[in-house]
Order: structure tokens, then sequence, then C-alpha cells
């Protein structure tokens, strides 16, 4: 089959979710951000930033050439812009970002990703100052120090603070939240920004035309609420399965299992899973109004057990 | 069972009337997609862009958000609603929460409280980072003394750029003042200056930042720069110069000095919750000590930019030693009041906290 048997088994993915508490008291789920898609977050970053403080630079000198002829003092006064803007981009560009963006940076942005705050406190400024002040030490020492070795800077001192940065930086491989330094310092974790994507409801489409199939209360005990969601999925993946048997084959497996006689017309086989489906939800649905759960066919509520 | 023979015979005609979850979603839709049009418009214009009655809107829709969510993961059959919830919630949440309130006013707040506080807090660190900084420029001159090679070895040759101890008095003093006509060399200066702002702020916030290896980086940082001060001193202090020294070093660099230091403490401070956590978790320590000391570490990178232009345009029209002195005191004087005051408000909370 074309879906993953496996997400739908394990209920949901678990692999970098985090559950944050709200102040609502109830926990919402965020993904974490892998590290390559933070360490390409932060290239972009660094790009932008060079760009951005050259295009200063530039505007500036068009600025300059159009309004006077360029002398000694201009060449030096465009020096200090160039400063200026390096200054800024360097040391601000990252926190006015996050201060002013609502966690993102434009390499975030770009790469669908935010920082939140990691205990479910909102995201206190001096968080983000902090988290940002250590990059000093995690993306620019390293990078300063890497470009030190081909400089002239003795290569022995250079190399050593390398290791030395190299080691602080790696510390985002160590930790399970995925965070660097600056994000436990700060208090932050960074997150796959959610997208909400309401699908069309399985059981409402079923419903548009009367059922052609009725099911007994007998024929309805079998099933339990993680199969009736791979109904779901196999539902909403309908058109994929236009030309092979899946359906075929799950509708042969259903009939026997829950003792369905009547032959069943391979032109009806859709119209039965739909009407299946929502059979069973809707029984599903009043079960448990009465406390009666279940959760999947090996759930045998009677002995207590919860089947996965 | 009372609905024994209903279960006999579910009801084929409408049973789409009958399932609660689809009602519930019939019923919560509306306000979901007006949760999404409100994150939409936050997201592309700004949370300034929702007028008053719409930032009241959002959070109560994002408040039934999550109760729908909280429902949805009870009762709900039908993933589409729960994933779409989930996702729905966590992308509100991060928006009503992941935003500072206010930058302008919490900015405020922090030169008037925040940094005073933090400065105070920071005091046992702030004295340690002195110390080693002091102990760095007593053995810059000590060794100055011991022997001359000591600055070379130390620094390389011709390390401040032309004064050395082989030039003549009336060399060096020629860079102390007026160094080569001040209109040709405003920008040449100003560009000189802002460089070494900018490489001091680098400094500071590597002060800061490696405290998080147990602050011995950053206590070699202290000492080294102490050592240079040190140094630099007795090339003038063995001509004469000394006090003519001092005053031009003071303008600027009291204030960029005692900037280093407090970037030095913070780091200190940060070293100590890494190295000693004490009764709470090694992480809890450092985000704690970590964002105290953070504050201090804004503190020195505004403190810098002051410096820098002090240096860039004050120190070179102010030509006279005695005034040298007095403003470059008389700052570091009124940057000491003003952290003083964090003292003051730590002790009028502290006696608010007893008459509780």
């Amino acid at each position: 089959m074309t879906f993953d048997i496996q997400r739908i088994r394990d209920g949901r993915e678990t692999n970098g979710v985090r559950r944050v508490l709200t102040p609502e008291g109830v926990e919402v789920e965020f993904t974490l951000a892998t590290r390559a898609q933070r360490l390409l977050a932060v290239t972009i970053d660094v790009v932008v930033q060079i760009a951005a403080t050259l295009l200063a630079y530039a505007a500036v000198v068009l600025l300059f050439a159009a309004m006077t002829g360029v002398n000694l003092n201009g060449v030096q006064f465009l020096n200090v812009v160039l400063l200026m803007a390096s200054f800024f981009f360097q040391f601000f560009y990252f926190m006015s970002f996050e201060v002013f963006w609502q966690g993102k940076t434009p390499g975030k942005h770009v790469m669908g990703l935010r920082v939140v705050g990691a205990n479910g406190q909102p995201l206190a400024l001096r968080g983000l100052v902090v988290r940002n002040f250590m990059r000093q030490v995690e993306l620019f020492l390293p990078l300063s120090a890497g470009f030190g070795l081909v400089g002239q800077a003795s290569p022995l001192s250079s190399l050593m603070s390398l290791a030395w940065a190299v080691g602080l930086s790696a510390y985002i491989w160590f930790d399970a939240d995925r965070r660097r330094l600056g994000d436990l310092m700060g208090g932050t974790i960074v997150v796959v920004q959610p997208v909400p994507r309401l699908l069309p409801d399985v059981a409402a489409s079923a419903q548009a035309q009367p059922a052609t199939f009725r099911f007994t209360a007998a024929q309805m005990e079998t099933y339990g609420r993680f199969e009736l969601q791979v109904l779901e999925e196999v539902l909403r993946q309908g058109q994929f399965h236009k030309d092979d048997d899946v359906h075929a084959r799950i509708v042969e497996r259903i009939a026997s299992k829950i003792g369905y006689e009547s032959e069943i017309a391979p032109a009806l086989h859709e119209a039965f899973l739909n009407d299946f489906y929502a059979a069973q939800r809707q029984h599903l649905e009043r079960e448990a109004l009465y406390g009666k759960r279940k959760e999947s066919k090996a759930d045998d509520t009677d002995q207590g057990s919860s089947g996965h | 069972m009372s609905l024994s023979e209903d279960r006999s015979a579910p009801d084929a005609s409408g049973f789409g009337f009958d399932l609660k979850s689809v009602q519930f979603r019939r019923e919560r839709q509306p306000q979901w997609e007006a949760l999404e049009g409100l994150i939409a418009k936050v997201e592309t214009r700004g949370v300034s862009a929702l007028s008053f009655d719409e930032s009241l809107l959002f959070a109560t829709l994002y408040r039934q958000a999550l109760s729908s969510l909280s429902v949805a993961r009870e009762i709900s059959l039908d993933r589409a609603v729960q994933d779409y919830l989930e996702a729905l919630a966590a992308r509100a949440y991060s928006l009503m929460y992941t935003r500072p309130k206010r930058p302008g006013v919490a900015a405020v707040d922090f030169f008037l409280r925040g940094l005073p506080h933090a400065v105070c807090d920071l005091w046992p660190s702030l004295v340690v980072s002195l110390a080693v900084f002091a102990l760095g420029a007593v053995f810059g001159f000590v060794l100055y003394h011991e022997d001359l090679g000591w600055l070379t070895t130390i620094v390389g040759e011709d390390p401040f750029s032309g004064r050395g101890p082989d030039q003549s008095v009336e060399t060096l003093r020629q860079t102390i003042y007026d160094p080569g006509g001040l209109a040709q060399r405003t920008y040449g200066w100003a560009e000189f200056a802002l460089s070494l702002m900018i490489n001091n702020v680098g400094v500071a916030l590597l002060a800061f930042a490696l405290g998080v290896a147990g602050a011995v980086p950053t206590l070699g940082l202290l000492f080294f720069n102490g050592l240079i001060i040190g140094l630099f001193y007795s090339v003038f202090h063995d001509k004469g110069l000394g006090l003519d020294i001092i005053a031009w070093l003071s303008i600027h660099g009291v204030t960029e000095l005692g900037a280093i230091i407090l970037a030095g403490a913070a780091g200190i401070h940060v070293g100590r919750g890494v190295l000693f956590p004490g009764r709470k978790s090694r992480a809890a320590r450092l985000r704690e000590n970590g964002q105290r000391a953070g504050e201090v570490a804004m503190g020195a990178v505004v403190m810098l930019i002051l410096a820098g232009l002090i240096e860039g345009y004050l120190r070179l029209a102010v030509d006279v030693l005695v005034w040298r002195l007095v403003i470059g005191w008389g700052l570091g004087a009124l940057f000491l009041a003003y952290f003083a005051t964090g003292g003051w408000w730590q002790a009028l909370r502290g006696r608010g906290g007893h008459d509780v």
C-alpha cells in the first residue's frame, strides 16, 4: 500500500515532537527543527548579512557618486559606513529579526522554522538577547578562527581556538531537544512552523448519498479506532486506488472479518467502504458516549487491556 | 439498553446528523477559519496590524481552538480534524506567546531597572573580574621593567603603532596631543575608532559567551587585556608621561575598560553557574545565570558604543590633560552611581518584602 501504515499504527509521529504546556493548561505539539534545517537557515542568514552589508555600501557609493565627486575623505567616509553596517549586521541582525518578527529570521522564514519558548513561558526579550549573544562563540568564533588559519595570525593559536569553538558549537549534536548553547541559556527551542490544513471529513462526504449497505450491531463489534483511521486514510487516497486492487482486497477482508454474507459487486466496492466507515464511526462514537472506548481490534475492553 | 432496536438497524437515511463529530466540526469550523485569517494577518503585516477588537478576538479564538483541540484529542475519531487542530493551536500559540511584549517598553524597563539591578546582583563576579584585570595590568608593568624583551614576546614587533620604548619623549608626546592635524584626519580617526569599537564589542561578547566553558577563557581574556594595558602604560611611564597617558586613556578608557570588566563579570557569572550549579540542575542554573549575565553584557555593549563615540570625536577635541581626566572619570562616576541605583531598588524591594 502507498500510505505509511507504521505512522498510523504509532498514532502520531513522535520523533522530534515536543509538547509545550500553554498557560491555558492544554499541551500543544511542536516538531523540532532538524539540525540540518537549522544549519541551512543560518547559512542563508550569513549570506543575507554579507549581501546586505555590501548592498548598504554600494548604495552609499552610488549616492555619493551621483551627488558629488568622490574624494579621499569620501572614500574614508565610505569605510565608516561599511564598518557601521557590518557592526550592525554582525551583532544585531539575528536579534532584531527575532524580536520584531515573532522569532523568525529570513533564513528561518525560508526554511519554515521559528523560535519558541521551551518551557511554555512567553519568549522573553532577554532570552532572545542571550541566545543571540551566544552566537559570538557558536557561530562567529569558529568562522573567524577558520579564516584565521589562512590569514596571518599564527596557525597554531587559530587551530586551538577553532577546536575550542567547534567543541562548544558541537553541543547541539548532543542535546535531546536539539538546542544549541544559546537556546539552552535563552530557554528556547527552534521548531518547524506548523501549517494547519483541514482535510474534508470522509464521513460527511459519505453522507452525501444515502447508504447502500447496512450493517448489524454485531458486525460493528470487530474493529476499533485504529482500524477506522486506517480506513479513513485509504478513503482519502481513493483516487490513487482506482486502478489497483487495494479496495477489492480491503472489502474482501472486512467482509470476511465481520461476517458480511452477501456478494459485493466490484463497482460498489468504494460505496461499501464509505458506508462501512460511516456506520463504524457512528457506532464507535455512540459507544464512546457510554464510556466504552475501543482503540483497536485487539482492544478487549472487558479485560481492561488497551491494545496497541 | 434502550437503544437496542436502533443498534440492530442503524438509521441509514440520515446518520450524518447523528454523528456528533460531524456536528462538532460543522459548528466550530467557522471559528477555526476566523483564527486562521487572523494568523495570516499577523504573519504578513505584524501584530500592530490587528485592531484592538481583533486582538481580543484573536485571544478568544485561540482559547476556543485549544478547547476544540482537547475535545478532539479526547473523542474525535476523525484524524483530519485532530491533525488540523494540533497545527492550528500550535501556530496560534507561537503568535500568542512567542512575542516579547512591546519591545520598546521592555527596553526602557531594562535601562531603568533591569541593568543596574543585574550589575548589583553580579558584584562577586565583578570583584573577581576587576581583580584579574588589575593583576594582568600589574603583571604587564612588572614584566616590562624586568626585561624589555617581554614586550615583543607578548605583543609582537611594533605593537602600539610606533609607540615603542625606542621613541623619544617628544614623539611620544605628539601621539598623545593633537596627532597630526585634526581636520584631515577626522574621517580616518572615526574609522579607526569605529573598528576599535567593533573589535571591543566582539571581545566583550566573547568574554560573556566563553563563560559557558567554565569562565576559564574569560579569565584569560581579562588577564591578557590587563597585561597589554600594563605594557602600554609602562612605555609612557618610563618617559615621564605617566599622567599624560592616563589622561589620554581615561577620557574613553574608563567607560571602555569598565565595559570590558562588566562583560568579564558576566562571563564569570555564567561560568559559576556551570561549575557550581548548587541545588538546581546545571541546565536550569545556566539558563538563570546566563539571562542575568546577558543583561550585563548588553549594558557592556551600550557602554562600548558610547566609548567608541568618545574615542572617535571627544578625544580629539579635548586636548587638555585635566579635562581628559575630568570627563573620563566623571563619566565613570556617573556609571557607578547609575549602577548603584540597582542596589537601592533591591534595598527598597527588600524592605517591602519584610512588610508583607
